[in-house]
């Protein structure tokens, strides 16, 4: 494995890492990964797990490039006033075009956390060079185009008292004792009653819903293999579900999709076990969709294995 | 020199190479000090890389050329999460200090340290080549800093769901998924910068922005040393704890001053 910086994009303002196999594997080689920011964090991703995933990649005999986007870690910012929605697809086919003129990869996977995975949705739908997407903690509707007060970290909360805490005996503990975070708590508990009252009383779904459905099968009709990789503890899963609706679960029957959950991990992936579990099933989607079957030896091993299989959304764990 | 650009590029051995961002004035208008960054590690290296970056271009402006770096083992350099160890950082960091000698013609360096990076530019500067030094929220006593990591993962775990149950090791410790093994764990114990026998540089700033005692004893070990100190405590959030909503924080402030320090400081 040899890795490289590389300075691309308009006028080399952007900051990447090119990780390539000494090696190169029949199969693998025509197929390049982009790993895209994790929000603002730059190409390190959170725990360095970009930098795992992208070494791991390479000793399977994957060509991957992570990169900064404009003005996140060391890229330089643009000059322009394009909106990032716009901005982070254009950047992301260049990185696809200077992939391919320095390493000959000719179609590209997109992994992306959190935003880096709406970017990867987007630049999917639009360019015919992407073979499949690995959709880390997908977000339907983003954090900025939610309602000014429901704050994502009460989102995160709320999802964590009624998906976790609730089956916890030291959390109940912690509540009749009074040493719980009876603030956390009630703003919690206090935006799932909103979340219901607005369900019942809107009767239609939210906007982001319908286009995300269209999209969804803009980009499966063009063939290219989405997978969903959520975090257990993350609260965009139960609206990726919701909103996905029959579409979601019908291209998951035709192996079209996949929704893939890491048992208890949460939406960055900050245990050492999460990292683990993650890099096993990037890798092997990623041989999966390159076709490459590689030593049993050559694969790590998840620790526990995710709780959803593709198709048919049954639990493989009991 | 390269002309007023950023370069980014792996350095030192050919075994074990360490990544880092240089960038300078256009030829010729060069100030000769060279500052070095020295980052913290784990999660406070992703939390305050964002800062150290803004860090470097206002101190690229007042034409310092400037190299942020990676340790073995730290973000885009060489090396496994779990492999580093202080000792080695301190090497890297005069492998760095070669680096910016090499691309730059500078006759000074100035070291400039957040948190544990702090520790490890002071400690690097004890060879006698540093004439100034920047140590922001230093991890004066490795004990205490060990302790708040720890605390602050646990704090942090309570509101997230529980690792599985199979059995991990107790070795490497999991801080907020960075591997903390036993090796680099009694290392960093062992860091007492009250006990350093050496001047490390003739002009020093301390920031503090926590209100840390130990940033005065550092002070006072330093100046009987013979080094010439300052220390600037500054309203500040600490920028290398997570916060909740995933943002990164620069505090202006800090590098307002730091900046202007160096540049009072530094030919």
């Amino acid at each position: 494995m040899r890795e490289e910086a590389a300075l691309l994009g308009h006028k080399d303002s952007l900051v990447g890492i090119v990780a390539q196999p000494v090696a190169r594997h029949s199969g693998a080689t025509e197929t390049g990964v982009v790993l895209l920011n994790a929000g603002i964090l730059h190409r390190v991703g959170p725990g360095r797990i970009y930098v795992k995933i992208a070494r791991g990649l390479a000793l399977l005999g994957f060509t991957s490039l992570r990169f900064d986007f404009s003005g996140i870690g060391d890229s330089k910012a643009r000059q322009d006033n394009l909106p990032f929605d716009k901005s982070s697809v254009d950047e992301t086919q260049r990185a696809m075009a200077f992939l391919q003129s320095k390493c000959g990869t000719s179609s590209f996977i997109l992994l992306g956390g959190c935003s880096g995975a709406r970017v990867s949705f987007a630049t999917a739908a639009c360019d015919p060079r992407v073979a499949a997407c690995i959709l880390i903690n997908f977000q339907v509707t983003p954090d900025d185009e939610r309602e000014a007060n429901e704050a994502s970290a009460t989102r995160k909360d709320e999802h964590y008292y009624l998906k976790f805490a609730v089956r916890n005996s030291q959390s109940w503990l912690r509540l009749f004792t009074g040493q719980a975070h009876y603030r956390k708590l009630s703003s919690a508990l206090a935006s799932a009653l909103r979340h219901r009252i607005a369900q019942r009383t809107a009767g239609a779904e939210p906007p982001q819903w319908a286009s995300f459905r269209s999209e969804l099968r803009r980009i499966v009709d063009r063939g290219v293999k989405l997978i969903f990789v959520c975090s257990e503890g993350d609260a965009a899963l139960d609206e990726l579900r919701e909103a996905g609706g029959r579409e979601l679960k019908e291209f998951r029957a035709q192996n079209k999709a996949e929704i893939v959950v890491v048992p208890r991990s949460d939406h960055t992936f900050s245990s050492l076990a999460d990292q683990e579990n993650l890099i096993a099933i990037v890798q092997q989607k990623i041989c999966e969709i390159a076709r490459l079957s590689p030593s049993p030896d050559t694969l790590p091993k998840a620790a526990e294995p995710p709780l959803e299989s593709p198709a048919t959304g049954a639990a493989h764990v009991q | 020199m390269p002309s007023g650009e950023l370069i980014a590029s792996y350095f030192g051995q050919a075994e074990k190479p360490l990544f880092g961002c240089f960038s300078g004035p256009r030829a010729g208008r060069a100030r000769s000090t060279g500052i070095v960054i020295c980052q913290p590690i784990g999660h406070e290296y992703v939390n305050s890389h964002r800062a150290l970056r803004q860090l470097a271009v206002r101190l690229a402006a007042i034409r310092f050329p400037v190299l942020r770096f990676d340790y073995f083992g730290c973000g885009d350099s060489s090396g496994d999460s779990a492999e580093g160890r202080t000792g080695e950082w301190i090497e890297d960091l005069a492998e760095a200090s070669s680096e910016i000698a090499r691309r730059a013609n500078v006759t000074n360096l100035c070291f400039v340290g957040l948190r544990l990076g702090a520790s490890i530019a002071l400690l690097g500067s004890q060879r006698g080549q540093t004439a100034a030094l920047v140590s922001w929220d230093p991890v004066v006593k490795g004990r205490a800093y060990l302790e708040s990591v720890i605390s602050l993962n646990q704090r942090l775990l309570r509101f997230r769901p529980k690792p599985g149950k199979q059995r991990r090791p107790d070795w490497p410790k999991d801080i907020i998924g960075f591997p903390l093994p036993r090796e680099l764990y009694d290392e960093i114990e062992r860091i007492d910068l009250l006990a350093v026998r050496n001047r490390p540089a003739a002009n020093v700033l301390i920031v503090d922005t926590e209100a840390n005692p130990d940033c005065a004893g550092l002070k006072d070990t330093l100046e009987s040393l013979g080094a010439s100190v300052t220390l600037e405590r500054i309203d500040a959030p600490p920028i290398w704890v997570p916060t909740e909503n995933g943002g990164l924080q620069v505090p202006m402030n800090v590098l307002q001053s730091v900046t202007a320090w160096i540049d009072r400081t530094c030919p």
